[in-house]
């Protein structure tokens, strides 16, 4: 049951973690990752090698004594970073965008061959406040070569690589900070704020305004991270500062399908396996991983008023799931597991990853193939097989 | 191990006080020259100038911050006889290196003589301030609004009858509001130099509740501890002739007197005292927890103390400069050679900034380390 | 840290009275020194005496005079390298803390243990990493400075294992000999490397240190080794030799013999054993090789071929040890600090006893105190002291003797080791858990820390507020979200500083910032922050201020739709409840200007009476008014006002006349 578990000590607390995406859509695994590190005395962005998996590289022949620390991560290269690293997220193989506390987006561009680091284009201090506070950038996203950019003051830019001005901003985009943006479609942008609201914007409309808002409930519980379904794209998940799973269906109802009490903690990312999008991974400030396996949902027999999930330890399972007001019952055209959840009440599998009872807080997350890749405050990486993924 | 690091302040003369803001990330200097300056600490993790302003039009002798609680304020008070509360400008956009405007938010301009400290009382009395001055006047503004601080009302006036020094708030939450005040006058046959006094709720009035006899030399400097939650008795740190550390500790009020007088009744002990500065101690000033006091003087050393687990208090550590200016080029501690190179790419732009290299050690620890006859150390608590 | 560097102090062996003084480099002392505190351990040191003695106009122009000198110590944990001890030993830590408080004795005793071995593993894993820096670096002082780690490393591992063997771990049966030769061999080495060295050779015995090696390896008992080099000999045929091969064939010792068999059974065998050994000796079986001779008479115990070879024990330690070895194998734990003064004086002359001497010698003494007094005034850094400590009390080893204090003597040392961690920008959350630990200031230390720490971004701020929520502090949790808001309020962001006046249920700025709003509205004829403003939900009812606001967006949305009858009556109840500031009446009264003209009757006569009313008392205030407002203000209110006299006059009748056909149901 227990994953093949890597740790490497980092000596910074990691804020991110990003696999590098493959060179050839579906085919191989990537063995290269980024990090970001925050609240240190300077903070850095660096890159990381993880020797190949046991499948992966065969030709390798190592020490079998050495074995343990030649699988752990290897430094590539790292660069300072000015402020802490609040989002990082690749830009095709060879760049790198970060959102600074300072208010900065910066893009870095790595040479695999001479393994160097460094800035190739920065928006200082894109964010601001009218004093000269520090403004985060809490997130970024790219599609292509544009780039959207969030932060503590509510605004959003719309940047492209390579051009100095912002191709657009949208000022009054919230109210509130916005916590985290990810591209819905190629000119669709969702964000979530620090009231709970889920906002859709189409940058090609000429309008400040969202184009559509959802709620998770009527109190106001911060949203922190969102991720797409990788194939159904109008399926997302949302994480809330109280811990709090949300699931939408954008095309349906101002609120989530589902909502599932989680971690006892801020939920700070949530990840749908890009290749399995039945499984999903959530990492929270309460230093636990959690798998959620919902491909057994479907299949289970209905009826059987199961309500747990296993293994997650107290407090985990689906505590609620709630149906909202207004419902019109299961839509059978959808065969998605995550929005069945509530009406199926199905047995679904969840299983907390790390190993003891972690003390420190786990801020990011990314999964690829079968490696989870975790970022946590207790200045350590861990990198963990998951072969159960199907 | 041990780092130093410097800051080149510019000032043109000397520094009085130095202020450190509630979240360690800005400090505030005042000078002789009149000026204070603001420094931010910055991504870099140095000391970057950000104001720079005339405030007074004598020596400013002190700077504190209010609780951020309550926006970016400062007060200031100086030899020429005001007190000032400042707040720093928000709205413009200003160029990346211009420094920033501060406003003067109030002049508290009712002292006679020269004002010779300011505090902002601890944050859950709301936005008051204490001032004091040589004619011997305890003075307690107050912003009822804490979004004007324009306006600045004179609560009391408490006359201490002698020239007054300094002025320090207790923190303590459960305590009813509580200063102490010290005087710097010379005639020892003055009485007491150290004065308390508490506020009452009933009649909005302060009333001496204590003057502590026993220090007759002029005050320089007093301080009351943090308080910590466990702790039922308040210390204070004074700056006179030696250093004392007082204990005062509220009596259970006793219902007959209280009925009459109102006032706590308290027993003071005197936790230390020190004769190490050889003549006068001029300032004191306790860490974030109340645990540890920092104490300089006429030695021209700054000196730690701290209390065992039994309560006795030791020194545990002298810092002291090297010397006169015009040495700095002998061999000194924390100078080895070819050790400058690798500070170098951090300093870059921060021309008055000089980073230094540091030294192994050391607090000693068995300093102050408990010895263990238990008996003995039970009586020692006892004192 | 990349600028500090380090270097040996030159007197390590300080006396306990020496009270250390620091001096600044660059700082002048001329013009006094004065001190104030930054967070944690911090000063920020000044030239300068008190200012009311400092005659007014002298001015101080030289820039030494005016330097501020920032002043850190008990860094030893910042170090990069270092931080992964810091980070991983909290773990064992916090793992050592949940099983202490409900494991039972027995399964207590071994996690002791576990976790024991794991802080070690720890500290060998960081030794690693300091070696393979040490071995990527060309800079001299940096190789300076991890050789010096290291060495401190290795001397925590000595002075931990030893502390494991006899307070933690404690072999049953009083047999405390194997696990002290294990400590023997696994920080002596020499032996067993050169051992190494020499297999490789072509001819063994002329290595240069063959018989030296032999002399090391029987030191630490190492019986087989030392059979399989002389067994490479070529004399390995001889008499002298094939005794001596029988003798250490036969030797009973250590783990085969000594499991399964009592200990008087032990002490038979090994009594034979040595009657052997001497017999040999005096029958001259290695009359004929000098070499195996001193051999021999190690196997005997003989005292002055230890003193002979006592520069290949290194030190006394090891000079315990191996003559423990041979002259009383079944010494008893409590019984070693009697034998520890003569090999002592075997090595005196090399002067006074080190720190590092001291602590070994109370360790065998079994004063858990003296260790850890030792322990934390010879280390920099707390992080031994502090965690041996509370493995030591977790092991009931500091309730023994003498002291009640033990608890405290625990809380103490990691109180200081937290304060180092709290002091750091980056490690002060695992500084959170140890003071968790500490039961009696722990809790208001943290207070303390939390609040002056800083949060830039609402990131950390979430991170803080969730440390204090966790454990109950409202005070903090308040004072954050208060600071929060009020550094967005001051930035203008109305929206953001509401949401964390709502998070903490601040009434007071709550009210502030929907007074903010309505202001807005006031002036621009709009407000700005509908997306917060139309979804508050239930957390408008926090304060008056706040439910009118929700509910006046609540009428302009109904009058959006359309719904004329539901905005009137939510209007006029906001009117005549009381909700809505006086200043805001007009605004209201205005707004129901265009129902009262809409041709559909919204308002009946009753309602429209205490319209009426309200507008009465306004114009009563106007005359207050007239005193401060501008006068263009106060005709255009007047004007306003007589607009509505007007319509609601005619709302009035057309109410009346509408009533008296109509009846009410």
């Amino acid at each position: 049951m227990m994953a093949d578990i890597r740790v490497k000590f980092v000596s910074q607390k990691i804020s991110k973690i990003r696999w590098r995406p493959c060179s050839r859509q579906g085919f191989g695994s990537s063995d290269v990752f980024a990090t970001g590190s925050w609240d240190d005395e300077s903070n850095s962005v660096s890159m990381w090698h993880l020797p190949g998996d046991s499948q992966g590289d065969e030709d390798m022949e190592d020490d079998v004594s050495d074995e343990l620390v030649e699988k752990e991560p290897r430094l590539l290269c790292e660069t300072l970073h000015r402020g802490d690293v609040q989002d990082l997220q690749f830009l095709g193989m060879e760049h790198l965008i970060t959102a600074s506390s300072s208010g900065t987006v910066s893009v870095f561009r790595h040479h695999p061959n001479s393994q160097v680091i460094g800035v190739s284009q920065e928006w200082d201090k894109l964010h601001t406040f009218p004093s000269q506070n520090n403004c985060s950038c809490t997130s970024v996203a790219s599609q292509d070569e544009t780039i959207v950019s969030c932060g503590e003051d509510g605004k959003m830019n719309v940047l492209i690589v390579g051009r100095r001005p912002p191709l657009r901003r949208i000022d009054n985009a919230d109210s509130c900070t916005i916590n985290d943006v990810i591209f819905l479609k190629q000119s669709e942008v969702v964000t979530v704020n620090s009231t709970g609201q889920l906002k859709v914007f189409d940058l090609r409309q000429p309008s400040d305004q969202p184009t559509s808002l959802f709620l998770v409930t009527g109190d106001q519980t911060a949203l922190l991270c969102i991720d797409k379904h990788p194939t159904q794209h109008h399926v997302v998940a949302a994480g809330g500062q109280d811990g709090v799973l949300s699931v939408w269906d954008l095309r349906q109802e101002k609120y989530p399908v589902t909502l599932l009490e989680a971690h006892s903690a801020p939920m700070w990312e949530v990840k749908f396996h890009p290749n399995h999008p039945d499984h999903l991974f959530t990492c929270s400030e309460d230093g636990s991983v959690w798998h959620w396996n919902a491909s057994t949902v479907g299949a289970a027999s209905a009826g059987a008023g199961l309500l747990a999930g296993t293994g997650a330890g107290s407090g985990g399972g689906i505590a609620f799931a709630a149906s909202m007001p207004g419902g019109s019952g299961p839509n059978p055209s959808h065969s998605c597991p995550w929005l069945t959840l509530d009406v199926s009440r199905h047995k679904m599998d969840i299983t907390s990853l790390l190993p003891t009872q972690k003390n420190l807080p786990v801020n990011s997350i990314d999964i690829e193939r079968q490696i989870l890749l975790c970022g946590t405050d207790e200045e350590a990486i861990y990198a963990m097989e998951l072969p159960a993924i199907r | 191990m041990f780092v130093a690091k410097n800051i080149q302040s510019d000032h043109k003369d000397l520094i009085h006080d130095v202020a450190y803001d509630f979240h360690g990330r800005r400090m505030a200097t005042c000078s002789s020259d009149q000026t204070v300056k603001i420094w931010d600490l910055g991504e870099d993790g140095e000391w970057h100038l950000t104001a720079n302003w005339k405030t007074h039009s004598g020596s400013v002798w002190r700077v504190t911050w209010a609780h951020p609680e309550f926006g970016q304020v400062i007060a200031t008070c100086s030899f020429d006889r005001t007190a000032a509360v400042w707040e720093e400008m928000v709205g413009e956009k200003q160029h990346d290196g211009s420094l920033r405007t501060w406003l003067r938010r109030s002049s508290l301009v009712d002292s006679r003589t020269s004002v010779t400290d300011v505090k902002f009382a601890p944050k859950h009395l709301g936005l008051q301030l204490a001032t004091c001055s040589q004619d011997g006047i305890v003075r307690i503004y107050e912003a009822p609004d804490v979004m004007n601080l324009n306006q600045w009302s004179l609560q009391n006036e408490i006359s201490c009858k002698l020239s007054c020094s300094c002025v320090s708030w207790n923190t303590s939450r459960i305590h009813s509001p509580m200063i102490a005040v010290g005087s710097d006058d010379t005639n020892l046959s003055a009485g007491g130099k150290v004065q308390i006094y508490e506020y009452n709720d009933s009649t909005r009035k302060w009333n001496k509740v204590e003057t502590i006899a026993r220090i007759a030399d002029p005050v320089y400097d007093l301080a009351f501890a943090p308080n910590l939650g466990g702790r039922n008795s308040h210390l204070l740190a004074i700056a006179s002739k030696n250093l004392k550390i007082i204990s005062i500790e509220p009596l259970r009020r006793d219902s007959t007197l209280s009925g009459q007088s109102g006032l706590t009744k308290f027993e003071l002990k005197e936790v230390a005292e020190f004769n190490e500065h050889e003549q006068q101690v001029w300032r004191v000033s306790w860490n974030v927890t109340g645990t540890v006091l920092a104490s300089s003087g006429d030695d021209s050393c700054v000196r730690l103390w701290k209390a065992n687990y039994l309560g006795s208090w030791k020194c545990i550590a002298i810092l002291t400069g090297d010397g006169s200016p015009q040495e700095t080029d002998r061999p000194q501690f924390g100078q080895l050679q070819g050790n400058q190179s690798a500070g170098g790419d951090r300093s870059v732009g921060n021309a008055g900034v000089r980073n230094l290299p540091s030294g192994i050690m050391n607090l000693r620890r068995n300093t102050g380390w408990p010895s263990f006859n238990t008996k003995k150390d039970q009586s020692n608590v006892m004192l | 840290m990349g600028h500090s560097s380090k270097w040996r102090q030159s007197n390590m062996a300080e006396r306990e009275r020496d009270l250390h003084i620091l001096w600044l480099p660059g700082t002048a002392s001329c013009y006094g020194l004065q001190a104030t505190w930054g967070m944690g351990n911090q000063l920020y040191v000044f030239p300068g005496r008190n200012p009311i003695l400092q005659e007014d106009g002298v001015q101080a122009h030289n820039p030494e005079a005016t330097e501020i000198s920032e002043v850190r110590w008990d860094t030893d944990m910042h170090d990069k390298l270092i931080r992964r001890l810091v980070n991983q030993s909290h773990n064992i830590f916090m793992m050592l803390q949940s099983q202490a408080a409900d494991a039972s004795s027995a399964t207590l005793k071994q996690q002791l243990v576990k976790c024991s071995k794991q802080y070690r593993s720890v500290m060998k894993a960081c030794s690693m990493d300091l070696l393979e820096a040490s071995d990527n670096t060309a800079d001299e002082m940096d190789i300076e400075r991890f050789q010096d780690q290291l060495k401190v490393f290795e001397m925590q591992e000595l002075i931990w294992s030893l502390c494991e063997i006899l307070f933690i771990d404690v072999a049953p049966g009083g047999r405390i000999l194997i696990p002290l030769l294990e400590w023997l061999r696994r920080h002596f080495p020499v032996g067993f490397q050169i051992f190494k060295d020499i297999l490789q050779q072509e001819k063994p015995e002329e290595h240069r240190e063959y018989w030296e090696c032999i002399y090391r390896l029987i030191l630490q008992g190492e019986v087989e080794k030392v059979r399989s080099l002389l067994a490479r000999h070529p004399a390995r045929q001889t008499d002298c030799f094939l005794s001596m091969e029988e003798l250490l064939k036969k030797m009973p010792l250590c783990s085969s013999n000594y499991k399964g068999s009592s200990l008087s059974e032990f002490e038979m065998k090994w009594r034979h054993w040595r009657e052997d050994c001497e017999r040999r000796l005096e029958e001259g079986d290695f009359a004929t090789n000098k070499y195996l001779e001193t051999v021999a008479r190690i196997l005997c115990g003989d005292n002055t071929v230890f003193s002979h070879l006592r520069d290949l024990c290194q030190t006394w330690y090891h000079m315990l040890i191996s003559k423990l070895l041979y002259q009383n194998p079944t010494v008893k734990a409590n019984d070693l600090q009697y034998y520890t003064q003569d090999c002592l004086d075997d090595f005196r002359c090399d002067g006074m006893l080190g720190d590092l001497d001291n602590i070994l010698i109370a360790v065998f003494e079994f004063d858990s105190h003296q260790v850890l007094k030792e322990c934390s005034g010879f280390f920099t850094s707390f992080w031994f002291a502090a965690h041996l400590t509370d493995l030591l009390h977790h092991g009931g080893c500091l309730k023994s003797h003498r002291l009640v204090f033990g608890s405290d003597l625990r809380e103490y040392l990691l109180l200081d080791y937290a304060a180092s961690l709290m002091s750091h920008k980056s490690l002060w959350q695992v500084g959170v858990d140890y003071l968790d630990h500490c039961p009696l200031f722990g809790r208001s230390y943290l207070e303390q820390y939390i609040e002056h720490m800083s949060y830039e971004s609402e990131k950390k701020a979430v991170k803080l507020l969730h440390i204090c929520e966790r454990r109950n502090m409202t005070s903090q949790v308040k004072s954050i979200c208060k600071v929060m808001g009020m550094r967005l309020l001051h930035n203008d962001r109305l929206g953001a500083a509401l949401t964390w006046f709502l998070k903490s249920k601040d009434v007071a700025f709550a009210t502030l910032v929907a007074e903010k709003f309505l202001t807005q509205y006031s002036d621009k004829g709009k407000f700005d922050n509908l997306d917060l403003i139309d979804n508050l939900g239930s957390s408008m009812l926090l304060s008056n201020r706040l439910t009118f606001l929700g509910k006046y967006r609540e009428f302009h949305k109904l009058y959006e739709e359309r719904e004329y009858h539901a905005a009137g009556h939510l209007l006029f109840s906001l009117l005549t409840s009381r909700l809505a500031p006086r200043e805001f009446w007009i605004t209201l009264l205005k707004d129901a200007l265009g129902l009262l003209q809409l041709r559909e009757l919204v308002y009946g006569s009753k309602q429209t009476c205490e319209m009426m009313h309200c507008l009465e008392e306004l114009t009563k205030d106007t005359k207050h008014l007239e005193a401060g407002k501008q006068t263009t203000d106060l005709s255009e209110l007047q004007e306003n006002i007589s607009l509505l006299q007007v319509a609601l006059t005619k709302n009035l009748a057309k109410a009346i006349v509408t009533e008296g056909t109509v009846h009410p149901s």
